[in-house]
């Protein structure tokens, strides 16, 4: 693939990942390489859903829900391979006091492999 | 109350405003009750744990004392067990379900490190702190006047010296189930932009602001309150009244009581000593319990009365013998032997002392028996 046809497509899935649609970018983006960087976006859009769906299930109001797109969720702190062309994405937002994981694994469609896992939990640690 | 009868009698045109709380508590059949649901799900304790006391028994003296501060009518549902959490972490709480208008959490869950890198001391009598030889109270003014921000013992010894006290970081994490919690709407909504908890009326000390972890963690950047971030070896924390305003103003608790919660008491009184005993049996009086005493009857009386005197204690002699509480403000319960009166719910009648006198009626006649004060206390 030409280094001019790469950045094409690096635009079209900044475009398609914040358009939500990034399956469709995947079919057009067969090779592992492009793949993986299709992922990433999609991952990052997968997140930032399974975190407002957690904020609902936990009975936040939908007015606050959909003005929440936490920062961390834009970084990939860890993705490793999970077989069969899957990969599994780490969102990790901790600090010292308070725990703020998203943990979740695409195919390599970009398809949502089960339940993304949502760490979120005030922590007291010890002190001196 | 099934065997006895309670009769107010009153008598001038004041009500000395002690007894017209009573009054009114014991009118009114609304409790409005902060109720703390627990449920142990175990995991093993950590092999360290030291003092011979268990998490359970801490859990619930830590949710009974929280139960006393913040006296609205509310039910949480809180699942706790022991877990390993690694890394320096001592307890962790999550909140898994909100709701209602004001808006708090309704369950969470808290698990407490049993990984071994916690060494805990876990205390059989949580509420005594005999191990710590010294106990230290520090206030300071937020704005809204001065406010306790410390409750602490100090000076350890035995298996307290040099390990994490398990009761304060119970009553902590318990703490974020009441408000403090980083998922709990009420509190981003509060502390999210602006980093703190803005004190407002009805509750006390309106005006104070009281800081939060400029990290965007729920805690409070206050040293010595209880819920701030971390827990050291050898102290005792206790619940403060920063964490108490803390938590009620998130979760709009819009009554509660301040300070360290007060045990019922009875004290007994007898004036001159001219008066034979009369009470023979009495417990303590708890709000939200049932309060209940049996008077004598071997003089050959067949009815007894007990006189709550709500005007204070007095003494002056009678025919019957020495009166020892005061009139004009009586209520009276009578019955053959045994009184009992549902104490409300109500922390504003926390630490209100009531003197009761018991009397017998005859035959042969009525005669005075002996007094006793009667503090109603939180627990
Ligand atoms: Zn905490």
């Amino acid at each position: 693939m030409s280094s001019s046809a790469l950045r094409k497509l690096v635009l079209a899935a900044m475009f398609v990942g914040v358009a939500g649609t990034g399956i469709a970018l995947a079919l057009t983006a067969p090779s592992a390489e492009t793949a993986g960087l299709d992922l990433d976006a999609e991952a990052r859009t997968r997140a930032v859903e399974a975190w407002q769906a957690h904020l609902r299930k936990i009975g936040w109001p939908e007015e606050m829900v959909v003005a929440t797109r936490p920062e961390f969720l834009q970084h990939i702190s860890d993705k490793a391979p999970a077989g069969a062309g899957s990969w599994s994405f780490v969102f990790d937002g901790s600090s010292t006091h308070e725990q703020r994981v998203v943990t979740l694994t695409l195919a390599s469609d970009g398809v949502l492999l089960g339940e993304p896992e949502i760490q979120w939990a005030d922590l007291m640690v010890a002190g001196e | 109350m099934k065997h006895s009868i309670l009769v107010a009698v009153r008598r001038g045109a004041k009500l000395f405003a002690a007894g017209c709380a009573l009054q009114l508590a014991l009118a009114s059949s609304a409790s409005a009750q902060l109720t703390i649901v627990r449920n142990f799900t175990g995991g093993a304790p950590p092999a360290n744990l030291a003092g011979g006391g268990n998490l359970p028994d801490i859990f619930n003296a830590a949710a009974d004392w929280w139960e006393r501060t913040l006296c609205t009518q509310h039910t949480v549902t809180i699942t706790f067990r022991w877990g390993a959490l690694g890394g320096f972490t001592l307890g962790s709480h999550s909140l898994t379900a909100q709701g209602g208008s004001p808006n708090r959490e309704t369950a969470g869950t808290i698990t407490f490190d049993n990984d071994g890198s916690s060494v805990f001391f876990a205390d059989p009598t949580p509420t005594e702190s005999s191990e710590y030889a010294v106990f230290v109270e520090l206030d300071d003014d937020l704005g809204g006047g001065l406010i306790n921000v410390g409750r602490l013992h100090r000076n350890a010894s035995g298996a307290a010296l040099g390990r994490i006290d398990l009761f304060t970081v119970v009553q902590h994490e318990i703490g974020h189930a009441l408000g403090l919690s980083s998922a709990n709407a009420s509190f981003v909504a509060e502390a999210g932009a602006d980093k703190d908890v803005d004190v407002v009326a009805p509750l006390p000390a309106a005006g104070s602001v009281l800081p939060t972890d400029p990290g965007g963690s729920a805690h409070l950047d206050m040293s010595r309150a209880l819920m701030k971030p971390s827990a050291s070896p050898s102290f005792r924390h206790l619940v403060t009244d920063a964490d108490i305003l803390a938590n009620a103003e998130i979760s709009k608790f819009d009554t509660v009581l301040l300070g360290i919660p007060i045990e019922a008491t009875t004290v007994v009184r007898n004036g001159t000593g001219v008066n034979p005993t009369g009470f023979v049996e009495v417990t303590p009086a708890v709000i939200g319990e049932n309060w209940s005493t049996t008077v004598d009857l071997s003089n050959g009386a067949n009815m007894s009365l007990v006189v709550l005197g709500l005007a204070g204690p007095t003494s002056s002699m009678t025919k019957w013998g020495e009166l020892l509480v005061a009139f004009p403000h009586l209520t009276v319960s009578i019955a053959p032997g045994a009184h009992s009166a549902a104490i409300p719910f109500d922390c504003a009648i926390v630490g209100l002392t009531i003197p009761t006198q018991a009397a017998t009626l005859g035959p042969p006649k009525l005669e005075l028996h002996n007094a006793l004060d009667v503090t109603v206390g939180a627990y």
